[in-house]
């Protein structure tokens, strides 16, 4: 699914939050959006996801506008945000199914059992999630987040609180993901760990986007050195935003 | 279909959340059977035996005992970002209201039939009127309370303080309704029908059709941040 956004903008009490951000990710393409605390990466997302309205701009999936989609859409979407979204009394197990049930997932039961499985909690199934450790209750989030195959991915530091066996298995089943053809938008305040899953990387400042690379064509310590430069509070910010022409202070077009 | 099934959806993870907590049904109920036995030691038996003790005492035991569930009712899911998991769901956001307010319904229900038995035997009340009418009687009037609930129930969970502000927000609005179930009340024991507060019979569906109309219409935007 072609996620497409157009000058998208979100402003509370005069503050600018996203302000005017356009980029696309194509479908079976990763999006790494990284950036400082503060700068809008989890608004961003929740914005794509439909959980909070844009003040301005617009949102295509397949090149039809998200409020045309209507709530169909939301079937397509599978969110991780910074919140678990899951109820600590109810059992790891019961999580999943309810999330299989709102979803109307015709095998919610053996594709919730297939994922306790590969999430490896099977031996916590009929534990309350509250009992889960923070990174066990991240695999649960994923799970959740997984369970009825969606087409795009909107994922909220998903590294996060896992060790290392955990994040191997992530890059795993995010690049299986985008071998079925699933958008990926990941939003990681920490991107190296993100970065071998990435094909896009969107740096994200005060709300703005500083630039937008081609990730193939550029290797971790090379987007690590620029990353300063592009969060640096004095400048770098609004330079190229050209998916596929690599860009950095100074070489890019301003905004 | 699919919005049925997310309705159902909701309402069976409601039902398995009370289960583990206790907090809409358990809790409530325990508290109504106390208040009932504060009211019981506060009054004179003279006083117990007037006419409008009975009434006043039972729907302000049910009344002050519903609130502690239903405030809970989006309160608990504003933790961990719940909320948003029900507004993912592929469905009008007015199914979250649906279900919300029909498990809140469903919880105050068994919390009255725990109650109200102890109520009528503590004071020694015949029903006076067939039970139906009792059923349909305690029935309006609770799916008044859920529905005016759940939305107040949403409002609040926006709000920093919430759970605080919970019963001050509501109770103004319950005021009909209180009414309401008190001259239906005292209609089925003087006379054992609806004759003599027929109007106030009417009020009550059409506060039901309003608090269960407007936020099926409105719920996308009392919960949009």
């Amino acid at each position: 699914m072609q996620l497409h956004l157009r000058a998208v903008t979100r402003r509370v009490d005069g503050r600018r939050l996203l302000d005017g951000v356009t980029l696309a990710v194509e479908p079976g393409r990763t999006l790494l959006v990284c950036g400082p605390n503060g700068a809008g990466k989890s608004t961003l997302l929740k914005v794509i996801a439909g959980l909070l309205p844009p003040t301005g701009g617009e949102i295509l999936y397949d090149g039809r506008s998200a409020t045309r989609w209507g709530p169909g859409l939301r079937r397509n979407l599978g969110v991780l945000l910074h919140e678990t979204l899951l109820y600590d009394e109810l059992t790891v197990l019961d999580n999943l199914l309810f999330a299989g049930r709102l979803f109307g997932v015709a095998d919610a039961r053996r594709r919730a059992e297939a994922l306790v499985d590969e999430v490896g909690l099977r031996l916590v199934a009929r534990e309350p999630a509250g009992r889960l450790s923070r990174g066990m209750k991240q695999r649960l989030a994923l799970a959740r987040a997984l369970l009825h195959r969606p087409r795009v991915l909107l994922l909220d530091e998903p590294y996060a609180g896992l060790d290392a066996r955990w994040s191997g298995w992530l890059t795993e089943r995010l690049a299986a993901e985008r071998a079925r053809g699933a958008t990926v938008v990941l939003v990681a305040h920490e991107w190296r760990t993100a970065w071998p899953v990435a094909d896009q990387a969107a740096v994200l400042v005060r709300g703005r986007l500083a630039c937008l690379v081609d990730a193939a064509r550029w290797d971790a310590e090379r987007f690590g050195a620029e990353y300063a430069h592009w969060v640096a509070p004095a400048g770098g910010t609004h330079v190229a935003v050209v998916a596929g022409q690599d860009a950095a202070p100074g070489k890019g077009s301003g905004r | 279909m699919n919005y049925a099934r997310a309705v159902a959806a909701i309402i069976w993870k409601d039902l398995r959340l009370e289960w583990r907590t206790g907090e809409a049904v358990l809790t409530p109920a325990l508290l109504a059977v106390l208040l009932l036995l504060v009211i019981v030691f506060a009054l004179p038996p003279a006083v117990a035996r007037m006419e409008g003790v009975f009434t006043a005492s039972l729907w302000t035991a049910v009344f002050f005992a519903g609130t502690v569930g239903l405030g809970r009712s989006f309160a608990r899911e504003r933790a961990e970002g719940r909320l948003w998991a029900l507004l993912l769901a592929p469905v009008d956001r007015s199914a979250v209201f649906l279900a919300k307010g029909l498990a809140a319904f469903l919880f105050l229900g068994l919390v009255a039939v725990v109650t109200m038995p102890a109520f009528f035997a503590v004071f020694g009340q015949p029903l006076g009127a067939p039970l139906w009418r009792w059923v349909a009687t305690v029935g309006l009037v609770l799916l008044a309370y859920s529905g005016v609930g759940t939305l107040v129930s949403a409002i609040a969970a926006q709000l920093r303080a919430g759970e605080v502000l919970y019963p001050v927000l509501l109770f103004p609005l319950l005021v009909p309704v209180v009414l309401a179930a008190i001259h239906l009340t005292d209609g089925l024991l003087e006379t054992g029908g609806w004759s003599t507060a027929r109007a106030w019979l009417q009020l009550l569906v059409l506060y039901n059709l309003l608090f269960w109309g407007v936020p099926y219409l409105i719920f996308e935007y009392v919960v949009e941040v």
